[in-house]
């Protein structure tokens, strides 16, 4: 007997020995790790974590379609090992701790370890929740709560348990919408349903709503929101819950009264799985084999991974089941397919940034400074980084390098506030030197008055300029101005006084389209909706003069058919020129937005209806008096001539897509026979 | 008009009623897609075979290999009991009479299925090439095991290939024995295709030829494919034998001879000199947000395989001498569609690909016209004993290289390589921005603080010099740098300074690439593949989506006037890239050139440039190494398949002493203290890459892959490293690296002159032979 032992321990250590004597390999990874620009474009950066380790069995036992794993304080690995209906316990090195709840579980798809280490194990044939003590002995279990609350109809299909200091069992249902099911463990009583997830009313749905039968209705799926996937939590007791489904909150941070403190967009639509690091680090796995690290407000730090496809590189997944992190930041990675477990180790980059985060999270900001410098050096394209420099930078009161910091970060916000500070600083120092200036304004606006009294230098300037026949054409181009005092004159003189013309018009629309282009790339950084670097400029071209031409010959055709009086040539100036109120005071908000933040928004915003509603009510004008319409007339011109637009755009797309159509098809014919002569 | 006479109510019933319609399409066709791109990552085919419908009816029911999931292990009776020694000349071993021998080995062949059996004469060691007793596997695979040549063919353009070896398709063989060896020619009437194998025994070992001029091919409708050379030499089932096989996966990686209990379902597979871009078909990548989430492997730079048996210490590395720009290595780990470990090189004569035959849909199937202009000849040569591990193979290697004259020992003085990016471009507002990174006078201005710091020895490669920058000028026509470079130091003046200064300057040349959005496609030939379509690599930019390949005649006129240009403006030093490290067939009009047409145009410019310049290549594969003064981007580790166990720096253990290497960026590493090891390890040259500026302004460029690279982060690294790795380099000299072991996390690298270098990986204190390494550090000992 003792020789067997002797032989069994050497033939466990040889074991061991085989999987600890792989050295971890360093080489290019299959997958190329991302992080999140400010605008929440991926770039790329060093690699974060690298497999160090792949476990295929635990000694002899493999497991087989596995669907949840947790790692234990002590580092031990907990893996539902659904196929095979047990759950087993191993090591880091591969050999096997124990086996518990052999022939009591039935579909094991969900475990968790609670703070007062037991073992919560949902089991979907079962239909139970077991409680394991971590030895393996069966403690307790909980079947469908028979409480009124719970539902008639409410299914109980316990696929994931989470379990919070209080004992309070979280269980996820399959297929039972109404939210995360509440269990208290030392009572057994149904505490009632947890945070839904809610029905999108997409204006779809609200249509159907409107018009559909209720049996239509009630046959319809995406009337039911989505359950939650898998769920977590953390040693505050806040829940991690991550949903599938296209509409639904892929990550959500829940506190106790079940909302979500959570604002972070989810890229991915198969989110499986859900842990939390020892940063209160949100990692969350995608069933395509994706890892992402968030901080814990979300913010997105690594991302990486991927699907194998056969390309057979270490770090790849057929599809991930389950994450879990150790003590030592390690990931742990589950595939159900290949049956195995890969685990991830950080690398020095990774911990760098874990180090800043802790020092920023602890509220160091000094001693974080100087490793999220570090970070930024090492990668110059890591905006979270710079958000942290920044945040750090503001709470010393240094304002303008935060400033600059959160410029790099494009984090608007943070920048709003930072550049606030600092116009506040400048605004202090400056202030006496705006008053100077407006003092000798007036006292200049004054002088002049008096001496133009005197000299009728303006009156004189403006006789001549008027006179002149030289200055015909720039008369033209000035008359814009009377369009915002007197517009119903103004448009009476376009009309029969050849006050403007039609190169002079051309000339304001190539201006409004600069002051266009002007406004969308060079506003102010807060108020600006393009992003750095980004320029369409062919596009803006294309789109500017083409809506205009579409809009100008729609309505000209109405006019004309609607007994107009105007001619082509006034319709277009007058058009032009009820631009008058955006050609003056548009580039005014566009340089004035340059020195606002978020706290004088409304002020632009409020500018920017005013201008607008001018303009419209200018169109509007220009349209009945040139025309000569009454205003019931005009309604039904606007009216029509939306109504032609419309129209228009469709005929163009029908005969776009005809003509590919007909290109594609000769191109394939020629194409094929030309093959198939060659080929012969 | 009838309209002017409607109603105004009517008009707006009529607007609301089109508005509510519009809304309601675009809500229907809104929430059918997704706004988001998450596109997963579909499957790319992976082996060559494509699922496609077959057009022609089959032939029966020979079934494709690869396709076969089914796993044949276990149950089987699997032990073979084959002796591993023999001590004593045999008649005849498992039915192979005595052929031939000389000093060294023997050789026995089973005409039957032309298998051989080695035997080693100091040992006794024995070297199967076929498998006697199959295990129960569908009759293909049976075939398969036991043949010593395997062919594929085509049947028309049907795409799945037909297999036919030394059994099936009942082939008549004739061998007529030769002074050291045996010719044995095959003849498959049916088929109507025969050829010859030649086999000899030389002093290393044996090789094996199929000259092309002996191969006919009399059907129209059966062509030949591919074949396999000896597929099986040297094979084990499971974990039967200890040892492994080597494959030149980047730096060189090994797979252990070991049960992987039905681990791995697929091979390593992969075309010698990296994928042929003219014909196989580029995986169908669906991106990731935007971005394409994987790193290519690896390509094999070399053309060699090993197979080394450490319980009876034997083992071979196959060197592909002739053939190899058209060779597979393919290696399978026990258990991928068989229980045996084998590896075997993999010869394509012909393929089928997909013709388009529209924009969008309809492709037809078209068989390669012409068959790949190649011989066979692999030359298996054998270590025995102590040598009988993946040091004996690259000592082997090392040997047939100089032997060979295919490299020649060159100036090995270190140097750090400290590469700058010039400009780069980005979308304006009209027209494209140029980037200045790093221009002459910064450059220079590092160089001369990078000296005043230590670093004496520098060899420097000028990237995006030229104009419009390293993206959007491609090709490069002329020898004047970009505007945005030269403020006060032109590029004139700054070869001079660093001709004064000792500094080795390239200037970098992709002689491959072309830019389409900057460049005029009238002017210059583009490489169009078999399909006739330009072949277009996706690299997903933020201002440019891909870049076409130039024809190999257009590559060659724009490098021949260049050359004079280069010479004009005093440019003694010059770097290729891009042609370097690619190879493919194309289709030049209505003929089809293969991989060995542009290889032979690339290695004629390539020996010009060799006689005008001092010339670097990037990352060259091995029939360019002797025209290179340095190997650049020297890959340092494997592509870390799921299937390799360890990785080894094959490369470096061939070629260090002899030819100076540069590793690939030091920047880009996550784990900088474990590469700085693996450059000591390795006998590897820092490499850095830098700009003056901020690496964010390339955010919106092409080079956005570039995040760490500005030079105050690195002006105090680069001196560490240069005084680390000069101090080792100045001991180790130019001596070969004779034993290469791994002791768990610890590496003994002995030099020839004794030397020893100790590389403790491990982040704990070890000891080793009465040395004490601190936990990531190395020890250099000389005796």
């Amino acid at each position: 007997m003792k020789k067997m032992n002797r032989i069994l321990v050497i033939l466990l250590v040889m074991s061991a020995m085989w999987l600890i004597n792989t050295i971890p390999v360093q080489a290019e990874t299959a997958y190329k790790t991302f992080t999140e620009d400010g605008y929440g474009q991926y770039v790329e950066t060093q690699t974060a974590y690298t497999v160090n380790e792949t476990i295929i069995q635990f000694d002899d036992e493999v497991f087989l379609q596995a669907q949840d794993m947790k790692v234990d304080e002590s580092g031990l690995i907990y893996v539902a090992d659904t196929g095979n209906k047990r759950i087993l316990v191993g090591n880091k090195n591969g050999s096997l701790e124990r086996i518990i709840g052999d022939g009591i579980l039935q579909k094991p798809t969900g475990i968790f370890i609670s703070h007062d280490e037991k073992l919560y194990v949902a089991d979907e044939v079962a239909a139970k929740i077991f409680i394991f003590s971590k030895n393996g002995e069966l403690l307790q279990e909980f079947e469908r709560p028979e409480s009124i609350l719970f539902g008639e109809k409410a299914t109980f299909v316990p696929e994931k348990v989470a379990v919070d200091k209080r004992d309070n069992i979280y269980i996820i249902s399959r297929g039972n919408s109404n939210g995360i099911i509440q269990i208290n463990a030392n009572s057994g009583e149904f505490i009632g349903y947890f945070a839904p997830n809610q029905t999108v009313v997409s204006p779809l749905t609200a249509f159907r709503r409107a018009i559909f039968t209720e049996e239509q209705l009630s046959r319809m799926i995406d009337m039911v929101p989505a359950t939650a996937k898998n769920i977590n939590i953390d040693e505050k007791g806040l829940v991690y819950a991550v949903s599938q489904g296209e509409n639904a909150e892929g990550i959500r941070k829940l506190n106790v009264a079940g909302r979500n403190i959570l604002d972070t967009k989810v890229f991915d639509e198969f989110p499986i799985s859900v842990e939390i690091g020892s940063l209160e680090n949100i990692f969350v796995a995608s069933e395509n084999g994706f890892i992402y690290e968030y901080t814990s407000e979300g913010n997105l730090l690594f991302v990486f991974g991927g699907r194998d496809d056969g390309r057979q590189r270490v770090g790849l997944f057929s599809k991930i089941s389950a994450i879990s992190v150790d003590e030592s930041g390690n990931i742990y990675a589950l595939d159900p397919e290949k049956n195995q477990i890969q685990i991830f180790e950080p690398t020095e980059f990774a911990s760098l940034v874990h180090e800043s985060l802790n020092l920023y999270q602890n509220g160091d900001y000094e001693a974080s400074k100087e490793p999220w410098k570090e970070v930024i050096r090492l990668n110059g394209l890591f905006d979270f980084a710079q958000l942290g420099l920044g945040e750090a930078y503001f709470k010393e009161e240094n304002y303008q390098e935060a400033m600059d910091a959160f410029r790099q970060a494009k984090y608007k916000d943070g920048y709003s506030d930072a550049f606030w500070e600092v116009r506040n600083v400048w605004m202090r120092e400056n202030v006496i030197y705006l008053f100077y200036i407006v003092i000798i304004w007036l006292i200049a606006a004054q002088v002049w008055k008096r001496l133009n009294k005197k000299f009728q230098w303006k009156e004189r300037f403006r006789q001549r300029f008027n006179e002149s026949e030289r200055w015909n054409w720039l008369r033209k181009i000035v008359f814009i101005k009377n369009l915002i005092r007197h517009p119903i004159d103004s448009y009476y003189s376009i009309q029969h006084e050849k006050k403007a013309s039609v190169p002079a018009a051309l000339f304001w629309l190539i201006i409004i389209f600069a002051i266009y282009v002007a406004d969308k790339y060079y506003s102010g950084f807060i108020f600006r909706i393009v992003q750095d670097g980004e320029y369409n400029f062919a596009n803006d071209v294309i789109s500017f003069f083409a809506i205009f031409l579409l809009v100008i010959t729609c309505h000209y055709l109405i006019c004309t058919i609607n007994d107009g009086e105007g001619k082509f040539k006034h319709v277009l100036t007058g058009f032009i020129y009820a631009f008058a109120p955006y050609v003056f005071f548009k580039p005014l908000l566009i340089i004035l937005s340059n020195f606002l933040t978020y706290n004088e928004a409304y002020l632009l915003s409020l500018a920017n209806f005013i201008i607008y509603c001018w303009v419209g009510i200018l169109l509007f004008l220009m349209i009945k008096e040139i025309n000569g319409y009454s205003i019931r007339g005009t309604f039904k011109i606007i009216f029509l001539t939306l109504f032609m637009i419309l129209i228009t755009v469709l005929l163009l797309f029908i005969v776009y897509v005809l003509i590919v159509q007909m290109i594609q098809f000769v191109v394939s014919v020629f194409n094929e026979g030309v093959y198939r002569i060659e080929n012969r | 008009m009838k309209i002017g006479k409607w109603r105004i109510s009517t008009i707006f019933k009529l607007l609301l009623f089109l508005l509510v319609v519009g809304s309601f399409i675009y809500v229907v066709s809104q929430t059918e897609e997704s706004d988001q791109v998450l596109d997963i990552p579909a499957a790319p085919e992976v082996p060559a075979e494509e699922e496609e419908p077959v057009e022609e009816e089959g032939e029966g029911d020979t079934i494709p290999e690869e396709v076969i999931p089914e796993q044949v292990v276990e149950d089987a009776p699997l032990e073979e009991t084959r002796p591993l020694f023999l001590h004593s000349k045999q008649e005849k071993i498992d039915n192979h009479p005595f052929l031939i021998e000389n000093d060294h080995y023997e050789l026995y062949l089973n005409e039957e299925n032309l298998s051989i059996i080695l035997r080693n004469k100091h040992s006794g060691a024995l070297m199967y090439s076929t498998v006697q007793d199959p295990i129960d596997s569908n009759e293909s695979w049976k075939n398969f095991t036991q043949s010593g040549i395997v062919m594929e063919y085509l049947v028309d353009t049907n795409i799945v290939v037909y297999q036919a070896d030394m059994y099936s398709e009942n082939p008549e063989k004739k061998i007529t024995n030769t002074e050291s060896g045996f010719i044995a020619s095959i003849h498959y009437p049916e088929l109507q295709i025969s050829f010859d194998v030649h086999v000899q025994l030389t002093d290393k070992g044996i090789t094996v030829e199929i000259p092309q001029e002996t191969i006919i091919e009399e059907s129209d409708k059966y062509k030949m494919a591919s074949l396999y050379i000896y597929p099986f030499l040297g094979y084990s089932i499971l974990g039967e034998r200890n040892g492994y096989m080597f494959i030149p996966d980047g730096s060189g990686a090994l797979i252990h001879l070991k049960d992987n209990n039905g681990k791995f379902k697929q091979p390593y597979s992969n075309m010698v000199y990296g994928e042929n871009v003219g014909i196989d078909e580029s995986y169908v990548l669906s991106l990731f947000n935007r971005m394409n989430p994987f790193n290519d492997p690896e390509n094999i730079l070399m053309p060699v395989f090993g197979m080394i048996h450490t319980d009876s210490e034997f083992g071979y590395l196959g060197i592909i001498e002739e053939g190899q720009f058209s060779a597979k290595i393919e290696a399978y780990p026990s258990g991928a569609i068989l229980p045996y470990n084998w590896i075997t090189s993999k010869f394509i004569y012909r393929q089928v690909y997909n013709q388009p035959t529209s924009q969008d849909t309809g492709t037809m199937v078209v068989r390669q016209k012409n068959r790949n202009n190649f011989d066979i000849k692999v030359h298996y040569q054998f270590v025995q004993e102590e040598y009988a591990n993946y040091m004996g193979l690259a000592s082997l290697y090392r040997e047939y290289l100089v032997d060979n004259n295919l490299v020649e020992k060159k100036d090995i003085r270190f140097q750090s390589r400290i590469d700058f990016l010039g400009a780069e471009v980005e979308q304006g507002l009209i027209r494209k921005k140029e980037v200045p990174m790093t221009t002459f006078d910064s450059g220079k201005r590092i160089l001369e603080d990078l000296q005043d710091r230590g670093v004496n020895d520098i060899l420097s490669i000028y990237k995006g010099w030229q104009n419009k920058g390293i993206h959007g000028g491609l090709p490069i026509l002329s020898s004047s740098a970009d505007k945005s470079l030269e403020n006060e130091v032109t590029l004139e003046d700054f070869i001079q300074f660093s001709q004064e200064n000792n500094i080795d300057m390239y200037l970098y040349h992709n002689a491959l690439r072309f830019n389409s959005d900057e460049f005029s496609s009238n002017r210059h030939k583009l490489m169009k593949k078999f399909n006739k379509r330009t072949h277009e690599e996706k690299v997903y930019g933020n201002v440019y989506e891909g870049f076409q390949f130039l024809h190999p005649e257009s590559t060659m006129k724009i490098l021949e006037r260049m050359n004079k240009e280069y010479e004009k403006a005093n440019i003694d030093n010059v770097m290729l890239g891009g042609i370097t490290n690619h190879l493919f067939s194309y289709s030049d009009g209505n003929k089809e050139q293969d991989r060995i047409k542009t290889k032979s145009i690339y290695e004629e410019v390539i020996t010009d440039y060799d006689e005008s310049f001092n010339l670097l290549l990037e990352q060259p594969f091995s029939y360019l190494w002797d025209k290179t003064e340095a190997l650049i981007d020297v890959p340092i580790s494997s592509s870390n398949y799921v299937f390799t166990d360890e990785d080894i720096p094959f490369i470096s253990l061939t070629l260090r002493g002899l030819v100076p290497m540069y590793a690939e960026y030091t920047n880009f590493q996550a784990n900088q203290e474990e590469f700085f090891l693996q450059l000591v390890e390795q006998g590897l040259y820092p490499s850095f890459y830098i700009t003056d500026e901020n690496p964010s302004a390339l955010k919106n460029t092409n080079s956005s892959d570039i995040y760490s690279s500005e030079y105050e982060r690195y002006e105090e690294m680069i001196p560490s490293y240069h005084e680390e790795l000069q101090a080792i380099h100045e001991t180790v000299g130019d001596a070969v690296i004779i034993n290469h072991e791994k002791k768990e996390t610890i590496t003994k690298v002995t030099f020839s002159n004794d030397t020893i270098i100790y590389v403790n990986y491990a982040d704990e204190v070890q000891e080793i032979d009465g040395y004490t390494l601190d936990g990531l550090s190395y020890k250099v000992v000389t005796n």
